[in-house]
This record gives structure tokens, sequence and C-alpha cells, in this order.
């Protein structure tokens, strides 16, 4: 297992005005790698949501299996980009 | 075309048409107030309410668009309607420049919902509820009515369970249908960021968590894989398993332009579907073959492309396939073959595509400059169809910022006719020239032969037709802000009311007894004649706006001294079938080019 943190940007919605903000926070992040497969949460406020799970990575369209976690958090890394929450 | 409403002051708290998307109600509201579904009758004491509360309202929906420039719903129909709202920027570089994707998003047509208006439902079916939703530049606006007493209830004989504000910065979030699950809806929105470069760029999305009785909760974050650059469309749900598979083309530069990647969303009791790649072609540089000169997509220049929809593939029981839209590095158009397995949820890329005959820089050069990064307000949109049991793929291109007016590859649009034994096997068929740039696109019959172009002061209609390729067949004088099709095909559109300064909408309905094209085809293209007549006939139809056949009287003449009707005249008025072709007798008198031609009597 391994934890990260990214920088992302968040949605929060007043529940009264519906009014909408938006600000970058970084981003609790947790990795497991067990049997080869890779699955990635992410923490929003008190919740965990597991974001991907990955059996095995792709090199020039075909299926491989990863090399270890952190090839699999550098992949996730660079898919997400760094935006949106 | 006739204009059906026009526009009153007091009808600024409502969409034009709301049509309630259940199959079983036939609620039909214009500016808010219901009319009899077929016969557009008023009906009495019919207002909608959208006060949660005990008081009365109106909605959040307003056709005006006097103070932004965003996707306003007018028409809340429940097949494809396209808005296209009247303010651009040639300078790109402005979020309504961004193209509504309604026209390509479903690569499954049967996974085809509307944006708008839209009934919730599990795989099942046993329980729903509604849901509507629309848009300006600060906000989306959403109103759930999650119970109504019976399927015969009216929206406006009930209110809606809650009003709100939601996920600013999204064109209209759209929510797949039959797909909620363990108290979560789901659905995919177009993004666009506050900064000032706008790419494809897509969230997923969702209601929750106690669907359907109650789930104000919203929730929205960007797709593993599929952050900025990627043009995201649905392929359909998995026959394995039920989830959601979405793929996406990148639409910035380099060997990147030739990726396509696939995730599966599977929905495990959250609020978002947990990602799961399932395929990427990756990003190296295309190998030569086929007939095209391999290289990167457009030679790795900027530009949203998209796949086309999804047939059977001919060679293989059980597997999909459908076209990418790609260009080689000299600009010559060779589509991809994606195909996927379904059995296996295997998808593979077919890069070995060969054209006979013209290639399509032989009309138009594809190369054009790129935009910066503002790639979002042009569209290349490749699309497949099938006509007379031939099939079809092209491309067009959308220039909604109008940037591009100059530009030849906007006008000149390439059609490829495809074997009907092996997809990867293309033969040139014809081009469609156009005058202007088209701004956004609408498919206007289920089969797709019939096409409507949104232009900057007009629209205008084609019809397929299999041997001269796309034909106009109608046009509409003044520009258009939206059109749709009801549930019973009638093809409705909005237009800029003489009676407010403002963008307020009035509403038309394109008659569907007008027929906008006659089809006249010879027995025979050619005929030997050695002396003697010669019977043979002409077979003679005609279409209305939805590409159907109706009935209504045409004049036939026959021109030159080779050919006569039966009865030896020259001239003749014939009515035509909705059951078929109507076949009229000819008789081949002499040697010679004869040309027939067709008038409608309105």
């Amino acid at each position: 297992m391994s934890n990260f943190e990214m920088s992302m940007r968040v949605f929060s919605t007043d529940e009264d005005t519906g009014e909408v903000t938006e600000s970058y926070e970084m981003v609790p992040h947790r990795a497991t790698f067990e049997d080869g497969v890779l699955e990635i949460f992410r923490t929003i406020g008190d919740t965990e949501h597991k974001m991907v799970h990955q059996p095995y990575k792709w090199v020039d369209g075909a299926k491989a299996d990863w090399n270890d976690i952190d090839e699999g958090i550098a992949w996730y890394k660079a898919g997400t980009e760094e935006v949106g929450e | 075309m006739a204009k059906v409403y026009s526009y009153g002051y007091a009808d600024s708290g409502w969409p034009a048409i709301i049509e309630d998307p259940r199959a079983s109600n036939d609620g039909f509201y214009i500016y808010g107030k219901r009319h009899d579904k077929q016969s557009l009758t008023p009906q009495f004491n019919s207002t909608l309410n959208f006060s949660t509360g005990g008081g009365v309202s109106s909605s959040s929906y307003s056709t005006t668009a006097s103070t932004n420039y965003f996707n306003k719903q007018h028409l809340m129909l429940t097949k494809m309607t396209v808005h296209e709202p009247p303010y651009y920027s040639s300078s790109m570089s402005y979020n309504y420049n961004i193209i509504d994707d309604t026209a390509w998003r479903y690569i499954d047509d049967t996974e085809f919902t509307q944006r708008g208006f839209m009934v919730l439902s599990d795989e099942t079916g046993s329980q729903e509820s509604l849901s509507m939703m629309g848009g300006s530049d600060s906000y989306n606006y959403y109103t759930h009515w999650n119970y109504m007493p019976t399927d015969e209830t009216y929206l406006h004989e009930t209110r809606p369970y809650y009003n709100n504000n939601i996920w600013q910065y999204y064109f209209i979030p759209t929510m797949y249908k039959n797909y909620a699950k363990d108290g979560y809806v789901y659905g995919l929105a177009q993004y666009w960021s506050t900064n000032s470069y706008f790419y494809p760029q897509y969230y997923q999305v969702a209601y929750g968590s106690g669907w359907p009785t109650s789930y104000s909760s919203s929730y929205q974050t960007s797709i593993s894989g599929m952050s900025s650059y990627h043009a995201i469309q649905v392929v359909g749900r998995s026959t394995q398993d039920g989830e959601m598979i979405l793929i996406s083309n990148y639409c910035n530069t380099g060997s990147s332009t030739n990726r396509t990647y696939v995730n599966k969303m599977t929905r495990d009791g959250d609020s978002y579907a947990t990602v799961t790649n399932i395929y990427d072609s990756g990003t190296s540089t295309i190998t030569a073959s086929g007939t095209h000169q391999g290289g990167n997509n457009r030679n790795g220049l900027r530009y949203w492309h998209t796949y086309s929809s999804h047939f059977d593939d001919p060679r293989t029981a059980g597997t999909k396939c459908f076209y990418k839209t790609w260009f080689d590095q000299y600009g010559d158009y060779h589509p991809f073959v994606i195909t996927w397995d379904q059995s296996t949820d295997t998808f593979a890329q077919e890069e070995a595509i060969s054209v006979t005959g013209d290639k399509s820089s032989v009309h138009a050069n594809m190369l054009w400059t790129a935009d910066s990064d503002n790639s979002a307000p042009t569209c290349t949109v490749t699309q497949t169809w099938v006509s007379n049991s031939t099939r079809y793929v092209g491309y067009f291109v959308l220039d909604h910022a109008q940037k591009h007016t100059a530009d030849t590859a906007f006008k000149t649009f390439v059609m490829y006719e495809v074997d009907s034994a092996d997809p990867t096997a293309l033969t040139y068929h014809s081009k469609l020239e156009v005058t202007d740039t088209p701004r956004n696109m609408i498919w206007l019959n289920d089969e797709r032969t019939l096409l409507g172009l949104f232009f900057r002061n007009n629209f205008k209609m084609y019809v397929w037709n299999d041997v001269s390729g796309w034909t106009e067949a109608s046009v509409i004088g003044e520009q258009v802000h939206a059109m749709g099709r009801d549930s019973l095909d009638r093809i409705w559109y909005t237009t800029k009311t003489s009676t407010s300064t403002a963008n307020f909408a009035d509403i038309n309905l394109l008659s569907p007894t007008l027929p906008v094209s006659v089809n006249i085809t010879p027995e025979l293209s050619s005929y030997a004649y050695g002396g003697s007549d010669i019977a043979s006939y002409l077979d003679v139809s005609a279409l209305n706006a939805s590409g159907a056949r109706i009935a209504t009287n045409v004049r036939l003449v026959i021109e030159g001294s080779s050919m006569t009707f039966t009865d030896g005249s020259t001239t003749k008025t014939i009515t035509t079938l909705t059951s078929g072709d109507l076949q009229v007798g000819t008789v081949v008198t002499g040697a010679g080019y004869t040309n027939v031609t067709a008038s409608i009597e309105l």
C-alpha cells in the first residue's frame, strides 16, 4: 500500500444558495497492489472512493503486467493530469 | 414551414417546448402550457408549476440568451435536438464557442438520451423518476420529480420534488437511461475549464445517494486517463456485466492524436464509477498501410475529432465495429476501424484502410492550421449510414466560432461507399460542397439519411441520394437557434422572436406533409436502341422532412426526343405512394439522351 497526495480542483456547493465555489486542494490518495492488480482510492471529506481498478497496463496496444505499484501510481497521475474533482 | 407560436412577454419563465419523456404520457407544453400533443390545441387549466413548496413559480429554463451566450434549452424534446446559440467569436478563446456534441456523443444508437428532460430508471425499468436539466454561463439547473402518482399523471398535475443549481462549468449533463443502481444515477457532461483555453473535456456526474426517493446531492469528477483534450463518447454498455463503456480521442498534438482509449465504468455502490482502462492503442506514429501514407492523425495537428456510430461487423459474428476519424500525414481521410468483441469486451484498432478512387485531398486540404489551444470550437465528425442496403461513411467539419469561413476544408466534405463484406475497404462516392462553414449539425431521421446543417444566416437540410450523394433539399432563410424531433417525428425549430429585443424564441414546425425531395430512378441507366420501341419504367418516390415516403402530386416532364410515357405523352402528373416506389411506364422510342425533371404541386 502507498499513500500520496495530488493537487486537485475541488468544487463546493452551498446547500442553501446553490452557489458553487472552487479551490485547489491537496487531495489524499491510497494505492494498493495485490496479485498484480492496481487500485487507487481518493478521499474527499470523510469519504474514500475507489477511482481505479487496473489489473494490467497497456504497451503499444497490448496488455502487460505492471512492474510495481510506483509505476501504477505514475500512470494514474499522468492520466488524471491533476485537474478536476 | 410554419410558425406555430410567437413569443409573448408572459412566456419568459419557460422553455419553448417541453415534451414529457415518458412513453406512456402525452404531455406536451408550449411555453409552460399544455397543448394536445397531436392537434396542438391549447388545454385549459394546465400551466406547469415548478414550485416545490406551496407557492407557484415558473422554471429556471427560460429561452432568453440576452445576458449570456450559452446553451439555453429552447426545445426539450425526446429525439435528437441540437442547440446552436447565436453567439460566437472567431478569436476562439471564449467558452461559448464550445460545440454542443449531441449529434455524435452516442456510438450506440440505442443508448441515445436527449439532454434536457429525461426519465431516470434502473436497469429493469421497475422504478423511474423524471429529471430536467438546463444551463447558463454560471450554473446548470436541475429539477427532479421523484414520484408520479400514475403514468397518466400529467406534469402540471403535480409539482417537483427538488429544484437547484448544480455543476458549474458544464454544458447540460445527460444521465444514462436505465442505469440507476444502488441509489445513484450516473451520466456524462461536457466540461469547460475556467482558464482561457477551450479543448474537449468531460466529467462523470452522478446524483445520489437515495434514488429514487432522495437524490438531491450531486457529484462530479474527471475520468482517469480521459482528462484534458480527451473527447469522450459513449460506446454502450457491456453485454458481459452491464457496465457503461466510454471511448476517447486525444485532441491535442503529436502522435497521441492516433490514440484510442477505452474505459469501463463500474458502478460499485459509490457516487463515482470505478474506472478500468480496457484498451489503449498507444501513441506510436502510424506505419503506412492500406492506401494511406501513415504518420500522425492530420499530421499531428490539433483538432477535435470523433468516432462514428457502431454497427455489426460483417466479418465476425458478435463483434461491433465503428470508424475513428483519421487523416494521414498528407491529409488523406482513412478512418480507422475500431472493433469491439462483445463476448470479451476486447477492443482493437485496424489501421490498414484502403481507398479506391479519389482520396479526400483531391477535394479538400484537411491540413488546415490548428487553433492554438482552442480545439473545442471546431469539430470533424465521422459518421456512417445505410441507404438501400449499402453502407457509407464520410466526414463533416464544423466551425462553431466561424474562424475558418475562408477555408475550403470547412466547406467540402468527402463521402465513401463501404464494401459490404469488409469495412476497411472504401470507394470514393461523392462530396458535399456548401457555401458557408456549418456551425453544427443534426440528424433529422433515425436512418441518418436526412442531415441538417446550422449556418450563420440560415439552416439547410440535405437528403442522401445513392447516386449523387448529399443533395440540398430545403432552406430555412434565417438563423435557427435550436432544432429537434419529438416522439411523433415532427421537426421543431426556434428562431429569434421579433417580439422582444432579447433572444427569446419563436416556435416553428416543419410540415410533415411537405415533400423535400423526389427520387426518380429509371429501370436501366442506359438502353440499347435497335430500331424498335423498348417498354420500360421509372421508379418515383417523394420524401418528407423526416425522410419518410409521402403521397403527393409530382409533375414529371421528359425532355428530349428519345422517350415518352406509355401513353405517348411527355408530361404527366402522378401521385407518389407511402408504401414504396411508384412505377411509371415509359417507352424508349429512339436514340439519344433523355432527361426527366420533377416539380412539386403545392
